[in-house]
């Protein structure tokens, strides 16, 4: 099996960071229940002043319903952004050849968007176009002056098409969003004219993953929910036997405590049998996996969705292969060996491409909110509208 | 008592993960300095082997001033046989200035400048050249996040128990910032 690496891109930090925050919403939960009782008068502590073995089984109990009301929104949660996140992992993906982790050489060749889209198939505006533009005041193409771009040179040989195209609207005075999306459109084809990457569009690739991932979500969102709907005559049978017995008896215990009970004689109550409490947490589990078995379809669907919806239609090239794992050492040589995150666009003369890089492989992203922000370059604006 | 010795352990268990930490922290930043260090040494290397071929070409053509060729001979020799790497670097600066006014002094040798061997030879020590300039700035940039793990705190304290010490950084020598000076006598009339 080939050995894959991923380079850690601004996207997949994000999703993975967005993914995590899941986990906020029962801690939130958790935060609104505390406050909502404490509000209505009801002293929390108290339900812990009993023995340890109670109050742990109070914590683990609390839990458990916690989990129970927050699985609806977290499920959803994670089914979106685990989809995102897997897609922006699987486009930061490549076949490993040599296995090395630096590479210091310049990427000779290689233009900023073909080193954009080799790490992770994307064209982002934002850092792509700010590094074009770090690149074209490095041949001398256009200079930058009192926050303004000014374009001196267009004939300048080693301009590419999407280049022309891109300065074009840059002279005309403004990027507008579908300048922008023809001039991704361009820097993709010209990629892909390249030999780095391949267009799948009617090969049938395409058609071949979402099958692929339409029969894995059926499997998940309806066979296993099938599976646990077959399950439940069997869990309700030991339930009926055992677990509601035990029910029974607790609620028969809670009812029994006077009116002016303590919380703390609640939780005596509650949490004193200790075959009562393992039955309890039986209970707690069915419900749990039933939420889970309801929801299932739901959240497969979701994340199909989303992640056919993400699917690229390119993909690399043997030779886009090589390059990417030249771009990924160089994204590891910029973090560790360099204080480029610190340089400044003034700084090009001295650090020439290798302050391009760094720009582009996200390791400085305090310039392009500079040159984003500059005159006729409202890529910021463009970015959103692009986004939503 | 016992609550207080407790609360010893703990700390004394946080202190001792902290020293783990910053030790391998900076084991690891002075791996990246030697290392980058010896990215200069391949790059120095390299432009050491192209030097000799370079003066021998020129020295195949008649005329071609002696003096030029002995100076990036003996400037050659006095960088290879440096005891460390700013001495090095201060020979290297002696070196590229010599080297500059030899290139200076092919201008005026249009069949030297006409031989694609030497022609190529150039190229490649320009390369080299732009090469060691970028692993000066690398080395320098390794340095800085090693200096600065080392001097903040609370890493002092574990830098001084461990025995790491502040590393030099290459400045550029006093013959790097002057201009080359070229008189009318080095070239052929």
């Amino acid at each position: 099996m080939k050995k894959k690496k991923t380079i850690r891109t601004q996207r997949v930090k994000i999703f993975k960071m967005i993914d995590r925050m899941a986990w906020l919403i029962p801690a939130l939960l958790l935060i609104w229940f505390y406050f909502g009782w404490s509000i209505q008068g009801v002293n929390i502590l108290e339900f812990f002043q009993g023995s340890l073995w109670g109050s742990i089984v109070i914590v683990i109990m609390v839990l458990f319903s916690v989990a129970c009301l927050s699985a609806p929104i977290m499920l959803i949660w994670k089914a979106i952004t685990r989809a995102l996140k897997k897609s922006a992992i699987q486009n930061a993906t490549f076949n490993v050849l040599e296995d090395f982790d630096y590479y210091r050489d310049k990427l000779t060749g290689l233009s900023p968007s073909d080193i954009s889209m080799l790490t992770d198939l994307e064209i982002e505006l934002k850092k792509d176009i700010t590094a074009l533009i770090l690149k074209y005041v490095m041949l001398g193409v256009v200079t930058i002056e009192n926050g303004i771009i000014s374009v001196i040179n267009l004939n300048h040989p080693d301009l590419l098409e999407s280049d022309r195209f891109l300065l074009h609207t840059i002279e005309a005075g403004s990027i507008t969003s579908s300048s922008a999306t023809q001039w991704v459109q361009m820097a993709k084809t010209e990629s892909v004219g390249k030999g780095y990457l391949i267009d799948t569009r009617g090969t049938g690739e395409i058609q071949k993953k979402r099958s692929k991932g339409c029969l894995s979500a059926l499997l998940t969102g309806c066979v296993t929910p099938i599976i646990i709907w077959i399950a439940i005559p069997l869990m309700v049978g030991f339930l009926a036997e055992g677990t509601l017995t035990y029910l029974d008896s607790t609620i028969v215990h809670l009812k029994e405590l006077s009116p002016d009970a303590s919380n703390a004689d609640f939780a005596k109550a509650l949490t004193g049998n200790p075959t009562e409490v393992f039955q309890l947490f039986i209970l707690l589990c069915s419900c749990l996996i039933l939420i889970a078995a309801l929801l299932l379809p739901v959240v497969s669907l979701i994340f199909y969705l989303v992640k056919s919806n993400r699917t690229q239609f390119y993909k690399r090239s043997a030779l886009g292969e090589e390059l990417t794992e030249q771009i990924y050492g160089m994204k590891n040589f910029i973090h560790d060996f360099s204080d480029l995150s610190h340089a400044n666009k003034e700084q090009l003369v001295l650090w020439d491409d290798f302050l391009i890089y760094a720009v582009l492989l996200e390791e400085n992203m305090s310039i392009v909110n500079e040159i984003c922000s500059m005159k006729h370059m409202d890529i910021n604006g463009i970015y959103r509208a692009a986004q939503f | 008592m016992t609550k207080i010795l407790v609360v010893v352990i703990i700390i004394a268990i946080l202190v001792f993960a902290y020293l783990i930490s910053a030790y391998n922290k900076f084991v690891v930043q002075k791996n990246r300095v030697e290392d980058q260090r010896a990215q200069i040494d391949v790059q120095l290397k390299r432009r050491y082997d192209l030097i000799p071929n370079l003066v021998e070409t020129a020295k195949a053509y008649a005329g071609f001033e002696k003096s030029t060729l002995e100076a990036v001979t003996q400037a050659r020799v006095s960088a290879v046989n440096a005891k460390d790497l700013n001495d090095e670097m201060a020979a290297n600066a002696k070196l590229t200035s010599a080297l500059q006014r030899f290139i200076a002094v092919s201008e005026s040798y249009p069949e030297l400048k006409a031989n694609t061997n030497f022609m190529q030879l150039q190229n490649e020590l320009s390369a080299t050249e732009d090469k060691i300039a970028k692993a000066r700035q690398f080395y320098n940039d390794t340095v800085l996040k090693y200096n600065n793990s080392i001097q903040m705190f609370p890493a002092n304290i574990a830098a001084g128990i461990f025995g790491y010490k502040k590393q030099a950084f290459l400045e550029a020598a006093d013959s790097e910032r002057e201009a080359v000076k070229i008189s009318a006598e080095h070239f052929k009339l």
